[in-house]
């Protein structure tokens, strides 16, 4: 598979590629508020398992699982180790001691380097929060026509012009994947050095401008192509935008359920600052346990 | 069908009009043929066609648009859509959806038409550009030639009167341009379509186009029969034709007229001219020891995971002072070996040598100019670009390397906002600036005017002449015959000839097998019986000068 073919969606379970962009964008966005809403490890586990789970069902290729898989670990190592090492929150505590207080210079400067237990947990909690958006934002990426998506947008009144703004970016996602990778490559080619041959880090800063040089350009002749082709009409997309409804249902019930974890959550925050009514204790307790 | 009248348009950033006067008419059913130099207005016109220049307040349009006896010069871009369909050069930056059959369906969708309505001519429409049976195939899996026919019938679907197409075959192999442009034809023929092209390769279309027009300045200088126009132009080579070879081969014969038709210039050499026998002149393919610069020994290779070798054991040297051409089908392994060479991939199996070190420890004496000239524009000058990342040139030498590039009115201007030849340039000067002992080019001439395509030349043959060794990936047959001393065809990861440019372009049986284009003059040669030749100079060995009816 080449990298371009990882940006696009055809091998997707054929449901996940016909699921109304609606559909997907309103999960996408209620799944946002429930891993800001859940502060408790385990739910957010159980979150992120569930994105997971969609994944396997939409049938992601083993291709992308190990894209997936690079990009989820990095940032969930990148999250907990920050945090083991650097939480600053009382209580805390030390399960291993990296660097002693008392260990000459270095000790001095960092007053010791320790690795917190709560930290890791902080930085699960965070890692856990971006992974599950990670994991079902590519997954819609992975899945969806553009059209899809700005069919979407256009039925819920933006602006045609920034709504195919927007969705450009996922258009152009399996292009610049192969762009960046040729730019790197004319990067190697034009170092001084025999290891900038090879290098690929040092080349990075560099790589932003003719990416973003082309990117007008392809945008330009795309946004000509599909004005000529009549996208902006008054009349268009009616039956594109047709939603069925047992997507509809699900997408009510699940902002239904948003709506009750988020109250619940106000309501148990409230509570702590001493806004409290004893008829929801059930629901206190609830969350307590579980978000 | 299409009538423009006085069409003027002035950019808001500009004092002058960048189209002036044009007049301009094409009758239903016909195919023009629309030529001239990168910026001269081409592109331009097609956006005025398109009613893309009509309704923003960004420039001052004068002149009127009519399509079909239509005023259309004040109609939205979408209701022009509909009659008029604009396929652009790259299919990549037009298509928009995710596979073939949404891409096809598009516009109608936009139309707010029945889903059967829409699949139904979905497949009508795939069947007519041969892409029947690909509906549920992602764009991405289909091969360039593949998109580009995705891009027509995307446009197709809408049954458009006039089809605009913005040098829709520039970036495509010989065998690839002739597909296209029979599709058309059988879609002028069939379906009664105008066809309106602007290209560049005028000398590969001339057998396809009956009418020519040629822009300059905003202007058309020309536009009638594409057999008139030969003489008319002659002496004008600003305006950036490339010309076929037979009309070259008239002038270099200062035959009576000027033809692109096989058949009229044999008729007209045997006319005015008597057949000479002379011998041919031959061309070296060894290197002496001391010439020799790069020897590639059994390369292999195999890409990882791939059940097949993509290169069987090659075996060549390439000399000092000789540019070598590489040619072959698209897949043949031409891509892999460039890579090999310019040690952007590992040598597994087999050795490669420069200067009789292995090529692994001598990369910074290679200079690789890849496809996408673009994406090795780095700085934000022209002057920063040919010095980036090298210490060892001086101020004297970019100045006059600037003068050898033609570029020295640019040295402070952002390479990207130059045009695609002076781009291409940029990045040709760069790698030149680092003087390299072996320049490998990947494609250099796609989508070039024939002015660009001089510079090239030149600069090739200056650093050839200046003790520089030269390896052109190529699937342009005439830029060989033009610049390269020898040709290598790869046919399936294996080399079916290595030998003298003359020799290799001018046996059909190699050409064929290399998936290359016969250069029309072989057919002349043979009808007028001297040995087959691939350039007008060549021919002219066997023909006198002596003649009647010179001009």
């Amino acid at each position: 598979m080449s990298v371009r073919q990882l940006w696009e969606g055809t091998d997707a379970a054929p449901w996940m590629q016909k699921l109304n962009g609606r559909t997907k964008l309103i999960v996408l966005f209620l799944f946002a508020i429930l891993t800001i809403t859940i502060d408790n490890p385990r739910s957010l586990f159980v979150l992120f398992s569930i994105t997971l789970l969609l994944h396997v069902a939409a049938k992601t290729s083993i291709y992308k699982w190990k894209v997936l898989a690079i990009l989820l670990l990095l940032g969930l190592w990148g999250s907990m180790f920050s945090q083991a090492l650097f939480f600053a929150q009382s209580t805390r505590t030390p399960l291993f001691v990296l660097i002693e207080p008392n260990a000459g210079f270095l000790g001095t400067l960092t007053g010791g380097l320790y690795v917190y237990r709560e930290g890791i947990l902080y930085g699960a909690v965070q890692g856990l929060r971006s992974a599950s958006m990670m994991s079902l934002g590519l997954l819609v990426c992975w899945t969806s026509d553009p059209r899809q998506l700005l069919q979407a947008l256009i039925a819920w009144r933006l602006s045609p012009q920034i709504a195919f703004m927007l969705v450009t970016a996922i258009r152009f996602l399996p292009v610049l994947a192969a762009e960046t990778g040729e730019v790197i490559t004319a990067l190697q080619l034009r170092s001084d050095s025999h290891s900038g041959r090879t290098a690929v880090i040092r080349h990075l800063p560099y790589i932003a401008k003719p990416l973003l040089a082309r990117c007008l350009r392809r945008a330009q002749t795309l946004a000509l192509s599909v004005v000529s082709r009549g996208f902006f009409l008054a009349n268009a997309n009616k039956q594109a935008n047709l939603w069925d409804w047992r997507e509809k249902l699900c997408c009510i019930s699940l902002s239904l359920l948003v709506a009750v974890i988020v109250s619940s959550k106000i309501s148990y925050l409230l509570s702590e600052q001493g806004f409290y009514f004893g008829v929801l204790r059930q629901a206190y307790d609830w969350t307590k346990l579980y978000l | 069908m299409l009538k423009i009248e006085e069409l003027s348009y002035r950019y808001q950033s500009r004092e002058n009009f960048t189209l002036q006067k044009i007049n301009l008419q094409l009758a239903r059913g016909e195919m023009l043929l629309l030529a001239g130099r990168s910026g001269c207005g081409k592109s331009t016109l097609i956006k005025a066609i398109s009613g893309l220049l009509n309704n923003n307040d960004k420039g001052e349009l004068v002149g009127k648009i009519f399509l079909e006896n239509e005023d259309i010069t004040n109609f939205s871009p979408e209701k022009i859509g509909i009659m008029v369909g604009t396929v652009y050069q790259s299919p990549d930056d037009q298509l928009f959806a995710m596979t073939v059959a949404d891409e096809v369906g598009f516009a109608l969708e936009n139309q707010g038409l029945e889903p059967d309505y829409i699949r139904e001519q979905v497949s009508e429409t795939l069947r007519l550009v041969g892409l029947a049976g690909f509906e549920s195939y992602s764009i991405h899996q289909l091969s360039g030639g593949q998109r580009q026919r995705l891009a027509l019938a995307s446009i197709l679907i809408t049954k458009p009167r006039l089809l605009i197409l913005d040098e829709p075959v520039s970036q495509m192999n010989p065998q690839g341009v002739q597909d296209f442009l029979n599709l058309l034809l059988k879609l002028n023929r069939e379906e009664k379509i105008a066809i309106l092209m602007v290209e560049h390769r005028v000398n590969e279309l001339a057998g396809y186009f009956k009418r020519l027009a040629v822009m300059q300045a905003g202007k058309i200088i020309y536009d009638g029969a594409i057999e008139n126009a030969w003489s008319l132009l002659d002496g004008k080579e600003d305006v950036g034709l490339r010309e076929p070879q037979n009309v070259k081969l008239c002038r270099v014969l200062k035959l009576s007229a000027l033809s692109s038709i096989h058949q009229k210039v044999v008729s007209l050499i045997k006319n005015e001219c008597s057949i000479l026998e002379k011998g041919k002149a031959t061309c070296k393919t060894c290197c002496a020891p001391e010439e020799k610069l790069v020897e590639v020994q059994k390369l292999h290779y195999k890409y990882p995971g791939a059940v097949q070798e993509t290169l069987h054991g090659l075996n060549f040297e390439l000399c000092k002072k000789q540019i070598t051409a590489l040619m072959g089908f698209n897949g043949a392994g031409k891509s892999t070996l460039m890579n090999l060479l310019g040690g952007l991939t590992s040598v597994e199996e087999g050795k490669i040598f420069l200067t009789g070190s292995p090529i692994h420890k001598e990369l910074g004496k290679i200079g690789y100019l890849r496809q996408e000239p673009d994406l090795m524009l780095l700085a934000d000058t022209v002057l920063e670009e040919l010095c980036w990342k090298n210490k060892t040139i001086t101020a004297q030498e970019v100045e006059a390397l600037l003068v050898k590039l033609n570029l020295e009115a640019y040295a402070h201007d952002f390479p990207l906002a130059l045009s695609k030849g002076q781009r291409l340039r940029v990045v040709l000067g760069a790698m030149l600036a680092k003087k390299p002992q072996l320049l490998l080019l990947d494609e250099p001439t796609t989508g070039q005017d024939e002015q660009s395509l001089t510079e090239i030349k030149k600069l090739l043959l200056d650093y050839k002449n200046s003790g520089g060794c030269v390896f052109i990936c190529t699937h342009d047959v005439e830029l060989a015959t033009e610049v390269a001393d020898r040709v290598i065809v790869l046919n399936q990861g294996k080399i079916i000839a290595d030998a003298p440019t003359e020799k290799v372009l001018s046996n059909r049986e190699l050409l064929h097998a290399g998936g290359l284009a016969a250069s029309s003059l072989l057919d002349v040669c043979e009808e007028i019986s001297v040995p087959p030749c691939i350039s007008a100079e060549e021919v002219k060995r066997y023909v006198s000068t002596s003649a009647v009816g010179r001009h």
